[in-house]
């Protein structure tokens, strides 16, 4: 029985999780905003987290009802992410382990996200959906490798609801993405937008500079109201999404798909994929706010199951670094 | 009509027409979608494999032949090609060794078609080992052509060839190294200029997000 505490800090969100055997213990995050029209800045968001990484922590153990010596191993973010917030959080869980004297244990953040899906839905091998702010990929498992069958060539989805939300001057609270889709409820009119699918990849950043050109004269004539962009936009770039997801599983003959990553709680997206799903007779496994949103858990539960088969690394290895891609990790918890 | 296969746009049907085995590609209403995206998508792409299949079928690269195409409910019928998927041929194979160069042949024979159809100016956009048909007389068909279009800028060649590449690696892990085979064949049957094509599938190559980068 191993009890495992992950630090997770490589965004805008700052969390720490508790998990015994899979049990999820205590799940904290505290998240930094940034003013409406604006993205976060790494300076910022690494100065938010050193802040308040120490009251978390505090809140973290007293919800979980552990005391400190019950802590097995310490693990945290290696990355991807951004380089500033990375380090902040890995000093502090560097400092913990040697102060507790426990094994340290460096996470990949995209492969935490499909393990806390794994074991948050109970899919056994579903092709995975991987969608946030800094990520988007297609991934299936094959011969001890997450393998990456489609990926944005540029801007993650995420990135690109964030930034049309900041053209349209939408809170970034709770956050961006959220906002829009609320919108998007509303929306009826649709706008035809660029639509770039290749082959199994998808490509950002041509539909965003349109949307991003074309708003102020559409709005401003009051051809299409903010909803609707939002609508149009949602449903474009979603539908490229879903249809990707689909040529993978179809390629591998797949009848589980994994939704993870913070745009994965979006319940349009949702929706959209069941109706993917139904129509091939596949079945959809999705989480909630609390396991898709990065989250602490997530680097904890990852990290048991490295320890549990055997994964040991030096000192001079539990570095942080930007570029971490989820295919070079060798997965050595599976068969 | 039997529903031979369902894939991310279209269900394939088994059928005869006029006493040959044909099938029949309906791309269908994806419920999903939005109604006007939807209904664009499906015209584009079903006349984008139409427009491909012809002007590669003229230059001489083996594809189905078309018997009958409906623009109005987004069906094409076309000849029923006998044989293997090139996936599936590879996961077969499952790792065993290559028979007396039987897959170097193959591999070089796949990039040598490519190559044509690249000098023919036809792109392809979905290039898998699954839209590739391995026939009994060794000869290789290209389907799929609904994500083409023509007069391809260097950038789109390359993009085929990476697709390709990440297809092949992803589902044929064991294989990896063979990659370079399908670029030689490739560089034996493109007509222009070659190395500009090879270079910029390099740099393609080397664009996937959070890569290491060194240097």
């Amino acid at each position: 029985m191993v009890i495992s505490i992950g630090f997770e800090g490589s965004a805008n969100k700052l969390a720490i999780g508790i998990v015994k055997d899979g049990e999820v213990l205590a799940n904290c995050r505290r998240t930094y905003i940034s003013p409406p029209g604006e993205g976060f800045l790494p300076r910022e968001t690494a100065k938010h987290h050193q802040d308040n990484i120490v009251l978390l922590l505090k809140e973290t153990i007293e919800t979980s009802g552990i005391r400190l010596e019950q802590i097995d191993i310490v693990c945290f973010t290696k990355g991807p992410g951004i380089g500033t917030c990375l380090t902040g959080v890995a000093a502090v869980a560097r400092t913990l382990a040697q102060l507790w004297n426990k094994p340290l244990i460096p996470v990949n953040h995209c492969i935490a996200h499909i393990e806390m899906g794994r074991l948050i839905t109970g899919s056994d091998n579903p092709t995975v959906l991987y969608v946030s702010g800094g990520n988007t990929q297609v991934i299936a498992y094959s011969g001890k490798y997450y393998r990456i069958f489609g990926e944005t060539i540029d801007i993650a989805v995420g990135n690109c609801l964030d930034r049309f939300a900041r053209v349209l001057k939408l809170s970034n609270d709770p956050s961006p993405g959220y906002n829009i889709e609320q919108m998007a409820k509303n929306g009826k009119k649709f706008l035809k937008l660029p639509y770039v699918v290749k082959g199994m990849d998808v490509s950002f950043s041509g539909i965003l500079s349109y949307i991003e050109e074309k708003a102020p004269s559409l709005l401003s004539s009051g051809e299409y109201t903010p909803e609707d962009l939002c609508f149009s936009l949602q449903e474009t770039i979603f539908a490229m999404l879903i249809e990707t997801t689909e040529r993978a599983m179809s390629h591998c003959q797949s009848k589980e798909v994994l939704i993870v990553g913070g745009v994965g709680c979006n319940e349009r997206l949702q929706d959209m994929m069941k109706i993917m799903c139904e129509e091939r007779n596949a079945v959809l496994y999705a989480t909630d706010e609390r396991f898709c949103i990065d989250n602490g858990v997530m680097i904890a539960h990852t990290g048991a199951l490295m320890h549990n088969s055997g994964y040991k690394t030096t000192w001079e290895n539990t570095f942080c670094t930007q570029r971490f891609r989820t295919d070079e990790v060798e997965v050595t918890w599976r068969s | 009509m039997e529903l031979y296969k369902q894939g991310a746009e279209s269900k394939i049907f088994t059928t005869t027409f006029s006493d040959r085995k044909a099938i029949v590609k309906e791309r269908f209403s994806r419920q999903y979608r939005n109604k006007a995206l939807d209904l664009s998508i499906r015209k584009e792409r079903t006349k984008a494999e139409a427009k491909a299949i012809l002007k590669c079928k003229q230059g001489g690269i083996a594809t189905p032949v078309i018997y009958s195409l409906d623009l109005k409910n987004y069906i094409i019928i076309m000849e029923h090609i006998n044989g293997q998927t090139v996936n599936d041929y590879l996961t077969n194979m499952n790792g065993t060794l290559d028979n007396n160069g039987k897959l170097t042949k193959l591999l070089t024979n796949i990039g040598a078609i490519i190559g044509k159809m690249h000098s023919l100016g036809v792109f392809h956009g979905d290039l898998t080992t699954s839209n590739v048909i391995l026939k009994e007389d060794d000869t290789l068909v290209l389907i799929d052509f609904g994500l083409s279009h023509f007069n391809p800028s260097i950038e789109d060649k390359a993009v085929d060839l990476y697709v390709l590449e990440r297809a092949f690696v992803s589902t044929h892990s064991y294989l990896s190294d063979l990659f370079s085979v399908i670029i030689d064949g490739y560089k034996s049957s493109y007509e222009l200029d070659v190395q500009a094509v090879v270079n910029q599938y390099l740099n393609v190559r080397s664009r996937g997000r959070k890569r290491q980068m060194i240097g």
